[in-house]
């Protein structure tokens, strides 16, 4: 019955406060082009060090379901996604508009946003408690093979960048290892700095790299940011799904919240491949493919229920396994860190009021996301219309005060090396997600790989033969070569093609 | 299997991923596919550097002339190197953005921020 006292602590008025203050302002990062919900997060967490853990996580939980809406409300009034989890949303919910269908696209995408989040919240609290309930049993083998696998995943998102992926994962890996070595006490990569002794302060390095770099990058455009296009919107109105209409879409938001669940479980990809795949699949599902594009309902409602539930679902390795499911819930972990908690199926036993809050929150989120699209739209609307240099600044004031609350001069110089590496990242179309993971996953590879080394008397085979293990690092292996795989297919195929008569 | 042991095997990692990275572009560089180098000449380092210059600055001066002073002037220069010009925003965003600021981490956080030195400290002073 821990749920039901995790929802009654949700509900208490100082809790629920949080709850909407963080979906309002998810939505205002979301709908906000160049802000998204994972820069909104890094960038927040210095604030909730003045909440109590509850309210701190229920806020910025809530702030990452929101955003992953919002971005959907520019998307479909202007066709600029507000945030990149938006993208697929624009394909038809702009054309809707132009047919002076506004009203109706925001209501589809707010209803399958709602459904597609609360069902997933289902899943992840069943899902996450048993997973937590197995995973206590692991030892540092199979730690080991789940963090490699968690890291493995980064890279799976097509085959361009992939090695620019795994070098930044390595690079993460690599900075994880300052600090004072947490089996033998040696201090490593330390130069003689005391503030380096306990290692690379994680909440400044988020902020550099997801915050103040995309504020370096747009002011350095030599071209000036495209201005959002002058739609009248002072009539637009959101118009909720009646039952009927909601029950002729039941299949298409099912299946979006099915796959979103699906890939948000998965470490390393979230909401915005989430929302693709969902679309694509649609199209494939869809008895009319070709009307996909020209503003459909089934356009709006596959990816807006695929990315809400990806985004609830990445809670769910992070809370059961401590293994972020995304680069927004590996941000997240910096909000655990500064309340003193550490996420994993340890989190059950030891805060599992704090838990089974979190999952009430998340609930009752969904419902505040509703009520925010249809009473506030026009507010985020005039939002968008802020010109960026004011934005720019009011981040980059963010930005360098927050890292100043959090630790001393040397969070703000961290803060600044990490924007600079972040910026020239960003130029060379380097991800920034996998620093973050590999420094989130470091000490964990690295204590439990030499733990289990310890214990199988640094008999490698031994540790490679347990059967968790073994499947684990085997599902590592594939989520590596498979893009690889892909390509040698899709080559093979070219190659046949060019003969005709194949 | 001491402390040297994890660092080294990333290393190793790292470098086999860059020597592959480096492949890469050597043969990009052969088969002369530069379409994709375009997009990313229109980034100015000019701007990049006084936007650093001018954040950096403001992290720097903070602790001479307080959070308040240190904050308007940095958010009024902040919004120039980005292209601002009309005296409006420039007077009005730094002031409003500052009180909100001071009311979040300060009235409401109770944060430490710096009050400055001298003549600037009795001025902080009189507000926090």
């Amino acid at each position: 019955m821990e749920i039901l006292s995790g929802f009654a602590n949700a509900l208490d008025p100082s809790n629920l406060i949080f709850v909407l203050m963080g979906v309002f302002v998810g939505i205002c990062f979301g709908a906000v082009p160049g802000l998204d919900p994972t820069t909104g997060t890094a960038l927040l967490i210095p604030i909730t060090y003045a909440f109590s853990p509850v309210q701190a996580l229920l806020f910025l939980t809530s702030l990452y379901l929101g955003g992953v809406f919002g971005g959907s409300i520019t998307a479909i009034l202007f066709k600029v996604p507000g945030s990149s989890e938006a993208v697929m949303t624009s394909l038809d919910g702009y054309p809707m508009t132009q047919r002076g269908e506004a009203g109706k696209a925001l209501g589809i995408a707010i209803m399958s946003s709602s459904i597609g989040g609360t069902l997933a919240v289902i899943v992840t609290i069943v899902l996450s408690t048993q997973l937590a309930k197995v995973a206590l049993q692991f030892g540092p083998a199979e730690y080991f093979a789940l963090a490699v696998l968690g890291l493995s995943c980064v890279s799976s998102i097509g085959t361009n960048s992939q090695i620019k992926s795994l070098i930044g994962a390595c690079v993460g890996l690599l900075l994880a290892t300052v600090g004072i070595d947490a089996i033998t006490g040696v201090t490593r990569f330390t130069f003689g700095s005391k503030s380096l002794l306990s290692g690379i302060a994680f909440v400044p390095a988020i902020i550099g790299l997801f915050a103040a770099s995309e504020v370096f990058n747009k002011v350095s455009q030599k071209q000036e940011l495209e201005a959002v296009e002058n739609v009248d919107t002072e009539k637009v109105k959101t118009k909720l799904m009646s039952l009927k209409e909601i029950l002729a879409l039941k299949w298409t938001i099912l299946r979006g919240s099915v796959i979103g669940t699906w890939i948000g479980i998965l470490p390393g990809v979230g909401a915005t491949t989430a929302s693709i795949i969902s679309y694509t699949q649609e199209v494939r599902f869809s008895k009319h493919p070709e009307k996909f594009g020209t503003g459909i309902q089934e356009g709006i409602a596959a990816p807006e229920a695929a990315n809400n539930a990806a985004a609830v679902a990445a809670m769910i390795p992070l809370l059961s396994l401590g293994i972020p499911g995304s680069g927004t819930t590996a941000v997240l972990i910096g909000a655990f860190l500064i309340h003193g908690l550490k996420v994993g199926p340890l989190l059950f036993i030891n805060n599992s009021d704090l838990v089974y809050s979190i999952f009430g929150g998340m609930f009752i989120a969904n419902f505040v996301v509703v009520l925010g699209g249809l009473f506030a739209v026009r507010f985020f609307v005039k939002l968008v219309k802020i010109p960026y240099p004011i934005m720019a600044t009011s981040i980059m004031s963010f930005c360098i005060i927050g890292s100043l609350a959090l630790g001393d001069v040397n969070g703000v110089l961290l803060m600044f090396v990490f924007a600079v590496v972040g910026f020239f990242m960003g130029h060379y179309k380097y991800p920034t997600t996998p620093v973050i993971l590999g420094l989130v996953l470091g000490p964990i590879l690295e204590t439990s790989l030499r733990r289990a080394l310890m214990m199988t008397e640094y008999n490698f085979i031994d540790l490679l033969t347990r059967p968790i293990t073994a499947v684990l690092l085997g599902l590592a292996l594939i989520s590596l070569l498979a893009p690889w795989i892909g390509k040698l297919i899709s080559f093979a195929k070219d190659k046949t093609s060019n003969f005709p008569g194949h | 299997m001491g402390p040297g042991f994890w660092p080294r095997i990333v290393l190793v990692f790292l470098m086999g991923l860059i020597i592959f990275a480096i492949v890469i572009e050597i043969r990009k560089m052969i088969k002369k596919v530069s379409q994709e180098e375009d997009k990313n000449q229109k980034i100015s380092y000019k701007k990049f550097i006084f936007a650093l210059v001018v954040s950096f600055g403001y992290f720097f001066i903070m602790r001479y002339v307080g959070f308040v002073i240190a904050t308007l002037v940095f958010q009024g220069m902040f919004l120039f190197v980005q292209g601002v010009r009309q005296v409006k925003i420039l007077i009005l965003t730094p002031s409003v953005l500052t009180l909100l600021l001071f009311i979040l981490f300060i009235k409401l956080m109770y944060l430490p921020l710096p009050k400055g030195i001298g003549i600037f400290r009795s001025f902080s002073l009189l507000l926090y």
